[in-house]
């Protein structure tokens, strides 16, 4: 088995124009990768392939080593074992708790046992979320609610996490505490982290940077 | 698998919750929806009983006792003084929806709802199109026997059988107050209709042109060696001798003595047939509106606010069938909540509109309905669950991608 959490073998996906062209990538399993480039040059679409939420027209698609087309029907197992997404704009469920949004994982999966709840702990610590668990998430601040999204996004202990423009909606002081964060979580937990983003700042603190060529439907390492 | 119901109805209940104003006008409306088709249900049952009026107004009037207490044995003597409301009972004790409970007598003897189990014939056809009953042995009655001098009934065969020890009873005789009946055919019976008697009317009480279906009830003490009470469906005289028997039942106890009066029914037939109609048109307009006002509400609100939820909980690995589950289990919990709440409402004011149409011809004391209620609250489930089955559909169906903005 390889070190590989990821691999993108000649993807391609058409719209009314080629977006993504014979695009190869591969993610390494505790690494952090950023992904720049234009609007409207495919970064959200190649973000929503490697979540499975869309499908591509051509080439292959490893996630651990194996062919995701054949798992179809395991696509909600998968998420929910493998991935953890933060958006740009929280998606959190208003109405509900801190606590409750971070959960929301756990109810559809397999993993849950006794050391759940030590864990939910342990990361409401490191977001310093403790004193607003029990807050509505409507009440909370930008930077909390990313803050809450990232928990929600790690709660199942995913082997990658997501994130679309998770900086996007922050001021600039925000925005520093949100990226430490990604890299501690990254270091921290070990979680791989895949980021599409405009934000130089974000994508300078990942290991990886590669550049989404509009015209070319290509990955260029920046 | 006892872990994920638990977390079902605790996310259930969650969700129900989250947003206070959505959820009591979610509930106010489906409940409103539930109470308004009980309402419905008591008009229904009233535009019956008024429609059955205006189609036999030279007939029986119904006379509806409830007995409870004491006096029972008072009230033996009050309805012996009035032997041609009375039919004999062959001196055995027969079944009927009757409840009574050892010596302490509580009595129920029909109701309002059994109203329909007394009905007059206009023709022999009519017998089995509208009891559901068909002729097993023998014959049905005829012109014949509206004119001949035979005393000929037709019985139930449940009831030859309880009589007789066996369904062959025709060419048998019965003794009703002192006279002899032949019974000449044996119908079949069903559900509701097991121990009844049919006869051309003339031959009860030489008074109407068609046949009479009588249905008789009795209740014995608990030793089953007294009498304690009979029903009676009979023909009623005039208003002074209705408001005699009115007074001198009350005066036996009778807890609610009502005996139409022909003469004010006839008057208000008139009018009430009119306003009946409309009555009955605005309820069902109202519950139509409100049904699909709630309806349209629980869609809006599926869409509006759910596609989102939807979407984030497919991201979060859940399938379609635990999201619909999901959803549908929620609104369950909605109905249920509105069901407790508004049933008992329901019933309070078609319980008020009933006895306010009925009090002017006759005052009818309204059963307690229980099957309207589940039939409401199932008719409000079904809408309510189909109609928001759709925006539920086409929020798992839509991408995650487009709701949830990675675009």
């Amino acid at each position: 088995m390889s070190n590989n959490i990821i691999e993108l073998k000649n993807i391609v996906k058409k719209f009314d124009r080629m977006i993504l062209n014979e695009l190869n990538l591969t993610i390494k399993n505790g690494s952090s990768t950023a992904v720049l480039g234009e609007t409207g040059c495919g970064k959200s679409t190649l973000l929503n392939i490697l979540s499975l939420f869309e499908t591509f027209d051509t080439g292959e698609y490893l996630l651990n080593d194996i062919d995701v087309k054949i798992q179809k029907k395991k696509y909600p197992k998968i998420r929910n074992e493998n991935f953890g997404f933060v958006f740009q704009s929280y998606n959190l469920i208003d109405g509900l708790s801190v606590s409750e949004n971070i959960k929301i994982p756990l109810e559809y999966s397999d993993k849950r046992d006794c050391g759940e709840e030590s864990y939910y702990k342990e990361l409401i610590l490191k977001l310093s979320l403790s004193d607003k668990t029990e807050s509505t998430v409507d009440t909370l601040s930008g930077g909390e609610k990313q803050r809450v999204a990232i928990a929600r996004a790690l709660i199942n202990k995913p082997q990658i996490i997501f994130a679309d423009e998770p900086t996007g909606n922050l001021d600039t002081k925000t925005k520093a505490d949100i990226i430490s964060l990604f890299c501690e979580i990254n270091k921290n937990f070990g979680t791989t982290l895949f980021v599409v983003t405009h934000d130089q700042n974000v994508a300078k603190a990942m290991d990886n940077i590669y550049l989404l060529e509009k015209e070319t439907g290509k990955l260029k390492k920046a | 698998m006892k872990n994920k119901i638990f977390d079902i109805v605790k996310q259930a209940d969650r969700n129900i919750w989250k947003n206070k104003p959505r959820a009591y006008l979610i509930i106010l409306g489906i409940g409103i929806a539930i109470a308004c088709l009980i309402v419905g249900f008591f008009i229904r049952e009233t535009i019956i009983h008024v429609n059955y009026k205006a189609f036999n107004n030279t007939s029986d009037n119904v006379v509806m006792i409830e007995v409870s207490g004491s006096d029972s044995e008072k009230l033996i003597t009050v309805l012996d003084n009035y032997q041609e409301c009375r039919y004999n009972l062959f001196g055995r004790k027969t079944s009927g929806n009757v409840s009574f409970s050892g010596v302490n007598i509580k009595i129920a003897i029909n109701t309002v709802a059994n109203f329909s189990e007394v009905m007059t014939f206009p023709s022999r056809e009519f017998i089995g199109a509208t009891q559901n009953t068909r002729l097993v042995r023998g014959r049905l009655l005829n012109q014949a026997d509206k004119i001949g001098s035979e005393n000929n009934i037709l019985i139930n065969e449940g009831y030859a059988e309880f009589l007789f020890g066996s369904g062959e009873s025709i060419g048998r005789t019965l003794t009703v107050s002192n006279i002899k009946y032949t019974i000449v055919g044996i119908l079949s019976e069903t559900d509701d209709v097991k121990r009844n008697i049919y006869a051309i009317d003339n031959v009860i009480k030489n008074r109407l042109d068609r046949a009479i279906e009588i249905e008789i009830y009795t209740v014995y003490n608990a030793q089953e060696t007294e009498l304690i009470a009979l029903a009676i469906f009979g023909h009623t005289a005039s208003t002074e001798t209705l408001n005699k028997i009115k007074g001198d039942l009350k005066d036996a106890g009778v807890l609610f003595p009502f005996v139409t009066c022909r003469a004010e029914q006839e008057r208000y037939l008139e009018a009430i047939g009119e306003q009946s109609t409309k009555t009955t048109n605005i309820i069902v307009n109202v519950i139509m509106i409100v049904m699909c006002l709630v309806a349209v509400t629980l869609m809006y609100f599926s869409l509006r606010d759910r596609t989102k939820e939807i979407a984030l909980r497919k991201s979060f690995g859940a399938t379609d069938f635990e999201l619909i589950a999901f959803m549908m289990f929620e609104i369950s919990l909605i109905i249920l909540i509105s069901a407790l709440i508004f049933v008992p409402i329901g019933f309070f004011v078609g319980l008020i509109v009933q006895i306010q149409m009925l009090s002017p011809i006759g005052g009818y004391l309204i059963a307690f309905n229980l099957s309207n209620a589940v039939l409401s609250v199932l008719i409000v489930s079904l809408v309510t669950l189909s109609l928001s089955l759709v925006p539920i559909l086409l929020a798992i169906k839509s991408k995650i991608a487009d709701v949830l903005r990675f675009n």
